[in-house]
């Protein structure tokens, strides 16, 4: 059937083959009135901490003169890309000119993605990254890529390119990446043969976590009820059939062997031989006819998952859950998949367009949002955070040009690291409901999923490390890791006033005057305390507090 | 009934406000008492008891795990799985050659006299799963063969006829991880684990410290009513800090001053944001169990030590090592916890082979095999250590087991699949179930030998429960709403 729909279906996807990202600019670029300069530091410094690794006083001030529109449109358009995979191949050759025996690993990869995270300018595209990498997951975790270190900084770096791009041409780059291919195992997914049927797990996966999850969602991401009963996207014939789809993947230069070719970053190619050339029936019954190549099957089985209404909803939600909210009304959702389904130029998949609404949007920007609204900091978040809103001396560039951030494995902190989820599932779940007050409430909060007795331990002594232990100043400091510089505030004089500094830079100005009194209470008690002792116990009690470990 | 019930509720609720304004130890002496009269109602069983759900993240290939060793069903067993493995001659097969099955890995089902054999490992792990086909000998251990997600029996007409009798989500991991954790196919926030908690915990002389401990974060299974798990590591506690602490750290200089302030913050329930505050209260609750926790583990007396040797470089090892130490503790008769029931969760991953199954390096299927025996067989040890062998069950639970056929050099999802279970109270030595025809698509499974399962995972659960003392059958077709489609509650593998 439906060679009809699938052609339907492609006609849709025809948007996708859009022109480049820079088309579009000549028409948006630089023409809006500032016309949503916040009016306080503190509403600046809120909306830094959704758009961002955390608000520093440079770009608080940025956005408060020339308005969040431009500041967004400044970080799309104008500020380069701080590029992951180019310094990791730097470091492994002056670590292979040396000949000392080192070798580049994940560790470097750690470093390089903290100090981005820490002083990188392209804050907007980063954190877009880093949100697309918590939904397009790989991990070093998985030892079929966990000693591919420079591999999985490209990878990264796919994301980064991608953030304001095209969904469909994200979904093709991270299809091709061969990190990906590994991770998920089409990489070498032959077609069947006696005894052996194709791969199912790309199959299975780019539906229900990259594109359009398990159930048919409407524009606001309620599920689709047929007799009161959620209806599946997909079943597994389906699964079967898009894992012939996924067939015939291998290295770049393979040529006409899957199994040759050289280990590289390159997208892979796909040798016309393993691939399966039958009749492919797909998602809502559609056809990809036999006998194309895999490159035509390729293009058709993912227009037809782009093109499928419930990306929007489904995309939109999750990146809102990491920008600004766990909760978002089913209104938000649906501005923000209206986004994605059209920017306004008859674009599909422009996450340009989805991000500037996520964080535009009137429920992100309301001066009071209700008591829902928000989220808890992932872990990894508020180190970064910490790291932004005060100076930090970086230690200098090891002699292969690392430059170490005191952090090479955060996961046993945090429950976090970047590109190390445990599964393809992420270090949480969208529709994680914490059991008790949340879930009577019928609240999400996937970050909670890591939040249990042990971690608020260890994240809170990973932070203590940061803001107390190492500081300029201190005798005998380490050389391999950032030192807090304390000047911000012990050049003040109260403790109010000290308090107040931080209530500026780690709490966007919301400190509740509870969290208030305690601290400020606390200075006052430190009788006999030095200037630094002060700083330094009120920068670890705050950042280990419940306020600072949520976002409002 | 169903008002008893409520009552119990409301005073388990009830005690927790109790506690968190700090007057548990007032409490204590009622509560054992209440605690007693509610147990003889509900005619829980004496002593200590407590399970282990072993989790095999990722979905195990369960038909290497436990396969046919007789000559007919193996050659069955090798053709489903695409031929015997051979790393130049067959690389696509996942079939294990039963040249390798020698005897340390051979077991005989006492019930039917069939001969099965355990996974044997490769050249990198010789071993395999040696370990524990020696406490199946000693008639400790049993195999649930072709268990797995059921709403109710169901025939393969009917799987291909009626889709609302499949499971929903077949094959996805994290909703078939769900049904397992649920034992139930409709939505709820409450896991079998807790809900078995919340009705024999009155026991436990110390209500602050649940009866539900996760060594492996946030899980479902765990989680019940009036229940939620205590997440720690396998590494133990670790102290805040630079904040002072009554059993053991000053926190240093101004580490009251410190301390005093954090408290205040926890405590503070006047913040709007119900993020916020659930924070705090995990935190509260992580520091109002410190002391007692850490000060029984770190014991001068060595008390909170087990003297067993735990494999290293082995995660599930490590969690079952803190687990065997968590048990004595708890189990301690002069000590501040003294649990009669406990449930403890440890999972480790890496099970979804979709590539490497019969790789010999760390990441194959007998590396991961192998570790999960030397770290059972340990944990066995040292229950023997503690006296505590007839009291503890362990058992594992996978989402799904994967298809007989290869995919190229791995297998993919799949449905039913095989479980075990180890403990001094288990009746082993044997298979509780059938071993299902291997033969691809034949009558019970599907054309790449997926399995449709025999038993169901409410059955193993409802086993477990009963043998925890929840015995009232209103009681266990609450937790497991489906219990009453299957023939039987009651699996018969507990003594």
């Amino acid at each position: 059937m439906s060679l009809t729909s699938r052609c339907g279906a492609l006609l849709l996807c025809a948007a996708f083959i859009a022109p480049a990202a820079q088309a579009r600019l000549l028409f948006n670029a630089g023409f809006e009135a500032p016309t949503d300069v916040p009016a306080t530091d503190a509403e600046a410094a809120r909306f830094l901490t959704q758009a961002t690794f955390g608000p520093n006083l440079t770009d608080i001030a940025r956005v408060r003169a020339i308005g969040y529109s431009a500041w967004i449109h400044q970080q799309m358009n104008q500020v380069p890309m701080t590029a992951a995979r180019p310094h990791m191949e730097a470091v492994s050759a002056a670590m292979v000119a040396a000949a000392t025996g080192d070798t580049i690993g994940q560790n470097q990869r750690m470093s390089r993605w903290f100090h981005t995270a820490a002083t990188g300018q392209d804050q907007l595209r980063q954190k877009t990254a880093y949100a697309l990498s918590q939904i397009f997951v790989i991990s070093d975790t998985n030892g079929s890529i966990s000693g591919e270190p420079i591999q999985m900084s490209e990878y990264w770096d796919l994301l980064a390119r991608n953030a304001f791009g095209y969904y469909r041409t994200l979904l093709d780059e991270v299809t091709y990446n061969p990190s990906m291919g590994k991770f998920l195992s089409h990489f070498r997914n032959r077609k069947a043969g006696t005894g052996r049927e194709p791969d199912e797990n790309y199959a299975r996966e780019v539906m229900q976590l990259f594109s359009i999850g398990t159930l048919e969602r409407n524009l606001d991401y309620s599920p689709m009820l047929q007799s009161g009963q959620p209806i599946p996207t997909y079943d597994q014939a389906v699964i079967g059939n898009y894992a012939k789809v996924f067939t015939g993947f291998a290295y770049a230069n393979a040529g006409t062997n899957l199994f040759g070719g050289t280990n590289t970053y390159q997208p892979m190619s796909c040798v016309a031989t393993e691939h399966d050339t039958t009749l492919k029936t797909v998602v809502g019954g559609s056809t990809i006819p036999a006998g194309q190549s895999c490159a035509s099957d390729v293009r058709d089985g993912l227009n037809l998952l782009a093109s499928h209404p419930n990306v929007g909803p489904f995309i939109a939600r999750q990146l809102i859950q990491r920008f600004t909210t766990s909760n978002p009304s089913p209104a938000y959702i649906t501005r923000v998949a209206q986004k994605f389904n059209n920017n306004g130029d008859n674009e599909r998949g422009d996450l340009n367009a989805v991000i500037k609404q996520i964080l535009l949007d009137p429920e992100a920007r309301a001066a009071n949002p209700p008591a829902t609204f928000g989220k808890i900091r992932e872990p990894l978040l508020r180190l970064t955070a910490v790291l932004r809103a005060w100076d930090f001396q970086l230690p200098a560039a090891t002699q292969y040009g690392e430059i170490r951030m005191g952090m090479t494995n955060p996961t046993g902190s945090y429950a976090q690291r970047p590109l190390g989820a445990p599964t393809v599932f992420n270090f949480y779940e969208p529709d994680y409901q914490h059991p008790g007050a949340l879930a009577d409430a019928n609240l999400y909060a996937p970050e909670m999923q890591i939040i249990n007795e042990g971690t608020t331990y260890s994240i809170s002594n990973s932070l203590a490390d940061y803001t107390f232990r190492y500081y300029v100043g201190m005798t005998n400091p380490p050389t391999d890791r950032p030192l807090i510089n304390l000047s911000a505030l012990t050049g003040l004089t109260t403790p109010a006033e000290m308090v107040d500094e931080v209530n500026k830079r780690m709490f966007y100005g919301a400190m509740t005057s509870n969290t208030r009194t305690t601290l400020v209470n606390m200075l006052s008690f430190m009788n006999g305390a030095s200037a630094s002792e002060k700083a330094r116990s009120l920068l670890q009690i705050a950042a280990m507090s419940p306020e600072f470990a949520t976002q409002r | 009934m169903k008002q008893k019930e409520q009552a119990r509720r409301q005073f388990l609720k009830n005690l927790g406000v109790t506690l968190c304004a700090g007057g548990a130890s007032a409490m204590l002496p009622q509560l054992k008492l209440m605690g007693s009269a509610l147990a003889a109602q509900t005619g829980t069983v004496a002593g200590y008891r407590a399970l282990v759900c072993v989790y095999l993240s990722g979905g195990n290939d369960s038909w290497n795990m436990l396969l046919p060793y007789d000559t007919a069903r193996h050659s069955v067993y090798a053709a489903a799985r695409s031929g015997i493995y051979n790393a130049t001659t067959n690389a696509g097969g996942l079939g294990i050659d039963r040249a390798a099955l020698t005897s340390q890995f051979q077991i005989t089902d006492s019930a039917t006299g069939a001969l099965y054999a355990v996974n044997p490992g490769n050249a990198t792990y010789p071993g395999g799963m040696s370990d524990l086909a020696t406490i199946y000998r000693a008639n400790k251990l049993a195999f649930l063969p072709n268990i797995g997600t059921l709403i109710r029996p169901i025939t393969k007409t009917e799987y291909n006829a009626s889709p609302a009798l499949r499971p929903p989500q077949l094959y996805s991991h994290n909703d078939q991880e769900n049904l397992w954790h649920l034992a139930r196919t409709t939505a709820t926030n409450t896991g079998w684990g807790g809900l078995v908690a919340d009705r024999v915990r009155l026991d436990n002389l110390n209500q602050a410290l649940s009866p539900c401990i996760s060594m492996a974060g946030s899980n479902r299974f765990e989680v019940g009513e009036n229940t939620f798990p205590y997440q720690m590591s396998s590494n133990g506690l670790t102290g805040l800090s630079n904040i002072y602490n009554a059993a053991n750290s000053t926190g240093g200089t101004y580490g009251s001053q410190r301390a005093g302030a954090l408290d205040l913050l926890l405590s503070d329930t006047t913040n709007t944001s119900p993020l916020t505050k659930e924070y705090g209260r995990t935190f509260k609750r992580g520091r109002d169990l410190y002391d007692l926790v850490n000060s029984s583990l770190t014991a001068a007396d060595n008390s909170g030590n087990v003297t067993t040797v735990f494999p290293s470089g082995n995660s599930l090892a490590d969690q079952l090592k803190m687990v065997a130490r968590m048990i004595k503790i708890s189990r301690e008769s002069s000590g501040q916890i003294q649990h009669k029931r406990q449930i403890f969760y440890v999972r480790v991953g890496g099970f979804d082979l979709h590539d490497g199954l019969m790789a010999t390096n760390q990441n194959g299927h007998g590396a991961l095999l192998n570790r999960v025996s030397q770290a059972l067989g340990a944990f066995w040890a040292a229950l023997g250590e503690l006296g505590a062998q007839n009291e503890v069950t362990a058992f594992t639970m996978s989402e799904f087991a994967r298809t007989l056929s290869s995919n190229g050099n791995g297998s993919d999802h799949a449905w039913g699949g095989v479980q075990f279970v180890m403990g001094g109270a288990v009746n082993g030595g044997r298979l509780y179930g059938t071993f299902p025809d291997q033969t691809l698509n034949n009558a019970i499974s599907f054309s790449r030998g997926q399995t449709i399962p025999s038993t169901s995972v409410d059955q193993m659960a409802a086993t477990l429960a009963r043998w925890m003392g929840v015995t009232s059958n209103t009681d266990l077709a609450t937790i497991f709403p489906n219990l009453i489609n299957f023939p039987t509650s009651n699996l018969g593998f507990m003594a």
